[in-house]
């Protein structure tokens, strides 16, 4: 009840604050923009933006021809770190599937994750040239959290999910998403940071210590 | 909201004497007005987009209640709930509330200033629960016991060493000394605040903007805590400010432009999360509670009045950044979690202000901050605006209400304006030394003068006022 009487009073004051000053005061509310309207911007360019931002936020990223490329990019990632040759796959990687089988020496896990130290590969939603960002979207197959537990995160980008700018995803989400957003939406840019104990500036805070894009097809 | 501004002066004595804050904010104002101007420099046209972000946060304002309503239903429908909180007391009462009833035991928390304002941890914690912060600047100065000195950087006035200090004193670790290396600490901190995440029961997060259009929260970090404290405990309560909504995605897009270039010089931080409601049918995880507290505490005050345009702040801390006042004391002396130009104005407007009134008085108008506010606050306008609000109310000293006359007495009659400028040329030279060159310093001044040469040496006044040249040049030219 307090609840109530706290809500109305708070919307009574705020009514009669704004009603002092503002002229217009039925401005209609404006929602996405209904039509698809991606940027015919050279995908080329788009595509280097995008690494060009990523790498700039402490990202790595590799470009591959398709989905049978993944394990065998993994692997080599994971070995050029020296890190496990085990990840998590966590959701769909890429539309259509990724055949494991095609690189032997790496194990897909299939345990819960640990409290920390795995690498989860994931796909992604979109990604957004402008800021060299990726998108995932939580999902009943896709348990957001992973991401952000892992050590090192792998994400599968396929090209034609790159949107130059926010608007161009914004107008995606828009017609997908018309019946209602996912409860996560998350932008992710290069690993977890911390400016916290000095200068520069720590991987690895809580989040990844590594980010590494692999951008498949164009 | 509880302050210490009625101490400001001797506040500011203490921090400019404090040599690990000098060198702290030595960095800040070596470092961080050249990234953001780098990452301004970067955008086509970055003024272009500060009048889109302007625009967008004065739709917000002008259209509080809609855009409120639309958020409130949007929420309720995507399964979560809007609790609305007059005062600071009421919203912590709320939240303690929504803790008992998820029969909580321990707590993890992300940066949120509005946290800071109604003192939520130090509610909960009296309510039994355990808080843990997991940014982590908050995380170490809620081990010291202290309040964030920069609503970005909450701990900026700690060295790495009384960080292992710190950390070797709470953490019940086995070990010779403190740690001392930056990345030994990260891990522990890491480890530790792991713990704790996957154990918490309640995460609460504050929003940096709410989407009217969808019932969106959306949170901006660096470190990812905000999302590990938001997926994982079984209960989501987000506390924030009721100007924070606006209306559209496709407006969130335009602020997070102008967000991380003027908060850290990037185009993006690294973690922006869009939350709506609470786990979806099917999913396997996040929490099954979503709960959005929207607190007013003095905001809807506001907007009827002379301050309106403060509610646009995105507390992106640039004018803190660029405040010689603020780089030169710190956030402490302010004795209020919103310090620099923005907190010298949301202070008083949240305490009151008869015991903020230092802050206004606190900046020396030389408008950088209004210059670099991406939302175009008139800052200088505003701060002027406390003053005269202190005057009209006698708060300032008789001493400074004396002065204050004075110098209108001295503006207002010409002939009194250059006899004085000109005896006190002639009195400020005679107490100066001389230095390279013509230019000669004022290194010791005497009496309660002597506070402006405390901590700087001036360079004195030429032997000529502007007036008395300029009439020289034209007799010159006549002749
Ligand atoms: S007043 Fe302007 S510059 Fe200062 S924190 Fe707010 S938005 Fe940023």
């Amino acid at each position: 009840m307090m609840n109530k009487t706290a809500r109305d009073e708070i919307m009574a004051l705020v009514r009669s604050g704004t009603a002092a000053q503002v002229v217009d005061s039925g401005a209609e509310m404006v929602s996405f923009d209904a039509d698809e309207k991606l940027r015919e911007d050279d995908r080329k360019t788009l595509i280097a933006d995008f690494r060009r931002y990523a790498a700039q936020e402490a990202a790595t990223s590799e470009r591959v021809a398709g989905a049978n490329d993944v394990p065998q990019a993994i692997t080599r990632y994971l070995r050029q770190l020296e890190l496990p040759l085990q990840v998590l796959a966590a959701g769909e990687i890429i539309s259509g599937g990724v055949d494991w089988g095609l690189a032997d020496e790496l194990e897909i896990l299939n345990r819960p994750i640990r409290p920390d130290g795995d690498t989860v590969v994931t796909g992604c939603y979109a990604g957004l040239a402008e800021a060299g960002a990726i998108v995932t979207v939580s999902s009943a197959h896709f348990a957001n959290e992973l991401q952000f537990l892992a050590a090192t995160h792998i994400v599968v980008v396929p090209v034609e999910r790159i949107f130059a700018d926010y608007e161009g995803l914004w107008s995606v989400v828009s017609r997908e998403f018309a019946a209602g957003m996912p409860r996560s939406m998350n932008w992710i840019v290069g690993p977890s940071r911390t400016a916290d104990l000095g200068v520069p500036s720590k991987l690895g805070a809580h989040g990844p210590a590594r980010v590494h894009l692999l951008v498949v097809g164009g | 909201m509880q302050t210490t501004s009625k101490h400001f002066r001797a506040q500011a004595r203490e921090a400019l004497a404090n040599e690990t804050l000098q060198a702290s904010l030595e960095g800040v104002r070596r470092v961080m007005p050249e990234i953001r101007a780098a990452a301004a420099d970067r955008c086509d046209d970055f003024a272009a987009l500060c009048t889109q972000a302007k625009d967008v946060r004065q739709h917000s304002i002008d259209h509080l209640d809609q855009l409120l309503a639309t958020f409130e239903q949007q929420v309720v429908a995507a399964g979560g709930q809007v609790h609305w909180a007059r005062t600071g007391e009421e919203a912590t009462q709320i939240i303690a509330d929504l803790c008992a009833s998820v029969d909580c035991r321990s707590i993890i928390k992300s940066k949120s200033m509005v946290s800071e304002e109604i003192e939520l941890n130090s509610a909960l914690e009296s309510a039994g629960y355990e808080v843990t912060e997991t940014d982590l600047g908050e995380y170490i100065i809620q081990l010291r016991g202290e309040k964030p000195s920069h609503i970005l950087a909450p701990s900026l006035h700690v060295s790495l060493a009384e960080v292992g200090e710190a950390f070797n004193a709470k953490h019940g670790i086995e070990r010779d000394a403190p740690p001392t290396d930056a990345g030994e600490m990260l891990l522990e901190a890491r480890a530790v605040l792991r713990e704790k995440f996957l154990s918490a029961d309640v995460g609460i997060t504050g929003a940096n903007f709410l989407v009217a259009e969808t019932g969106g929260v959306v949170v901006v970090t660096n470190e990812g805590n905000a999302d590990l404290s938001m997926s994982l405990p079984d209960t989501h309560i987000v506390v924030t400010g009721i100007e924070k909504v606006v209306r559209s995605l496709v407006d969130t897009g335009v602020l997070l432009r102008v967000l991380a270039r003027s908060a850290i010089g990037e185009r993006l931080s690294n973690y922006t999360t869009f939350v709506h409601g609470p786990r979806q049918e099917g999913e396997i995880s996040g929490p099954r509670g979503f709960h959005v507290v929207l607190v007013d505490n003095g905001r809807s005050q506001l907007l009827g009045t002379g301050f309106r345009d403060m509610l646009r702040c995105i507390r992106c801390s640039a004018c803190l950044n660029h405040c010689p006042v603020y780089t030169a004391v710190g956030g402490h002396a302010y004795g209020s979690v919103y310090s620099g130009p923005m907190g010298a104005i949301l202070t008083p407007a949240f305490a009151g202000l008869p015991g903020t009134v230092h802050l206004p008085g606190a900046s020396t108008l030389c408008g950088r901050c209004e210059s670099i506010c991406p939302v175009g606050i008139p800052l200088v306008k505003l701060l002027r605006r406390w003053r005269e609000a202190s005057h009209a109310q006698s708060l300032p000293t008789a001493g400074e209400r004396f002065g204050l006359a004075c110098w209108r007495l001295v503006n207002r009659w010409p002939l009194v304006y250059r006899l004085v400028t000109k005896f006190g040329v002639i009195l400020v030279r005679s107490l100066s030394v001389p230095g390279t060159g013509q230019q000669r310093w004022l290194k010791r001044l005497p009496s309660f003068t002597a506070l402006w040469t405390q901590h700087r040496d001036i360079p004195a006044p030429a032997g000529n006022s502007f007036q008395a040249q300029w009439r020289r040049h034209r007799a010159g030219r006549k002749s």
